[in-house]
């Protein structure tokens, strides 16, 4: 086996706009200056001020009594901020206890649990500048079986180099500067792609092959997926690296380990993107988990 | 001995201490990114007091793992996105005013500035608001892609292909006034 590289996942991102841009641009200068901007501190302290104000609101008669309080008089010092804290406005077509108690799902998907789910967690789970999706994502215990072949017998297909590996390769004496203005000129031309599944990077390069085996050798594809959670998982593509597997696992008419394997994916998953995707491959299978809401109702854009 | 009141008090002190301390992490970056999401200025305040009023309701739901940056960044998608409509149907501009710039500077430096993000606010206005989405956690927020594409609950692929255009089309926008170094 080759000597691994990467510890972690790693992931060949396109460059920022601003620094293809150049630091002195204009361009650059923009994001920063929007990066950089936010609320003045008199903004702040109003703003805290009535969101406490909410939440004590809520702690007492619940999502109602916020709604209402929205709807009341300002914030103090909120009415000298350009619109006002709490007022009307606020509340009229946008509907915040309509957003609390219809059922409306918040935030992103894929990564709100369903309420029996939810297990007590401790506060320092919570430390909001600690954690990333990669430090934090449990292992999945990957129970999916072994395939016919091992990754120690995949035969080595030559990786396709990325937008920036195969601009060096066909100027090397380039300067980082020189190619830096290249790239950016390329883009304004809009023919520089950016990376795609078949980047160089490992990670996504693994899964990449296995996404291209799966037609023509979905045991091959199956067991590069194994390879992926060996090296990877846990990981912020274990979403991806199991679909790729539901998939080998069906084109293998291992039809049952398939169905269990995307129900594994959806109860750890339950608003994941790919449900609609994973309920069409098994439409006489119900394979979304059955969600018994605690309070209030969470309306769950799950296709069955 | 503590009763089951006094263990819901002291539940409640403990998501009090937790929400305080996310609030405090992130008000600033709220603000900011319902203003790159096309908010009107004037509306930002009551769009961000909002995003935190749900965030509370709905923290106990959060997914262990979860990046609280992504989470928090769906809100704000999801209280613009209805912003925006509102705000659209008014015929507002978007800004009453320029936004807070940075301090420091004399002030010639901060007329350009001003004009600068005005350029820049005004290219982003002309994005579709799922190019517009992904321009801004990516480019402006950098998030990595992967959590830009779980803050938009979309495969990774989607926000790279949003990102794309988004890019040209900002690119486009700005092009009288782009210079390179």
């Amino acid at each position: 086996m080759p000597k691994d590289e990467f510890a972690t996942l790693s992931f060949s991102e396109p460059p920022r706009l601003g620094e293809l841009a150049g630091p002195g641009s204009e361009l650059s200068q923009a994001i920063a200056g929007a990066r950089a901007r936010g609320p003045s501190d008199a903004h702040l302290q109003a703003l805290r001020e009535a969101v406490w104000a909410g939440v004590a609101a809520t702690a007492v008669t619940g999502a109602a009594a916020a709604a209402a309080h929205l709807r009341a008089s300002a914030a103090p010092g909120a009415a000298q901020i350009g619109g006002g804290l709490g007022a009307a406005k606020v509340v009229v077509g946008l509907t915040f206890a309509g957003l609390l108690s219809a059922g409306t799902v918040i935030g992103v998907k894929g990564m709100m649990r369903a309420p029996m789910a939810r297990k007590a967690e401790s506060p320092s789970r919570l430390q909001p500048t600690q954690r990333t999706l990669a430090d934090d994502r449990r292992s999945d215990g990957d129970e999916s079986p072994t395939g016919p072949e091992s990754a120690a017998q995949i035969a080595p297909t030559p990786m396709p180099a990325s937008p920036k590996e195969a601009a060096v390769a066909r100027a090397p004496w380039m300067s980082g500067t020189a190619r830096r203005k290249r790239e950016f000129a390329a883009l304004r031309e809009g023919d520089v792609p950016l990376p795609s599944a078949t980047d160089s990077d490992h990670g996504l390069g693994l899964l990449a092959r296995a996404r291209e085996s799966l037609t023509a050798n979905p045991a091959l594809s199956l067991s590069l997926t194994q390879e992926f959670g060996r090296r990877f998982s846990p990981g912020a593509l274990d979403q991806e690296r199991d679909v790729i597997a539901v998939e080998a696992l069906r084109a293998l008419d291992r039809r049952q380990e398939a169905i269990d394997r995307a129900r594994q994916l959806l109860e750890h998953y339950p608003n994941s993107p790919y449900a609609t995707k994973l309920g069409r491959m098994f439409p006489d299978d119900p394979i979304a988990p059955v969600v018994v809401p605690v309070a209030p109702v969470v309306r769950s854009r799950r296709q069955q | 001995m503590a009763g089951p009141r006094a263990a819901d008090c002291t539940e409640e002190d403990e998501r009090r201490s937790e929400f305080r301390n996310i609030f405090e992490a992130h008000a600033p970056y709220v603000w900011r990114s319902l203003l790159g999401l096309g908010v009107p200025q004037a509306d930002v305040p009551d769009a961000s007091q909002l995003v935190f009023m749900v965030l509370y309701k709905k923290l106990h739901q959060l997914e262990p793992g979860c990046s609280i940056r992504t989470f928090v960044y769906g809100m704000c998608l999801r209280v613009a996105s209805d912003f925006r409509r509102r705000g659209h149907r008014r015929h507002e501009r978007l800004y009453a005013d320029p936004p807070v710039v940075g301090r420091g500077a004399n002030q010639e430096d901060r007329t350009s500035q001003r004009q600068t993000l005005l350029r820049m606010d005004a290219a982003l206005a002309r994005l579709n608001p799922e190019q517009r989405e992904v321009f801004v956690l990516y480019e402006i927020e950098e998030l990595p892609m992967i959590e830009v594409a779980r803050a938009i609950g979309r495969p990774l692929q989607t926000a790279y292909s949003r990102l794309h255009a988004a890019r040209k089309a900002v690119i486009a926008a700005m092009a009288p006034h782009l210079q390179e170094e």
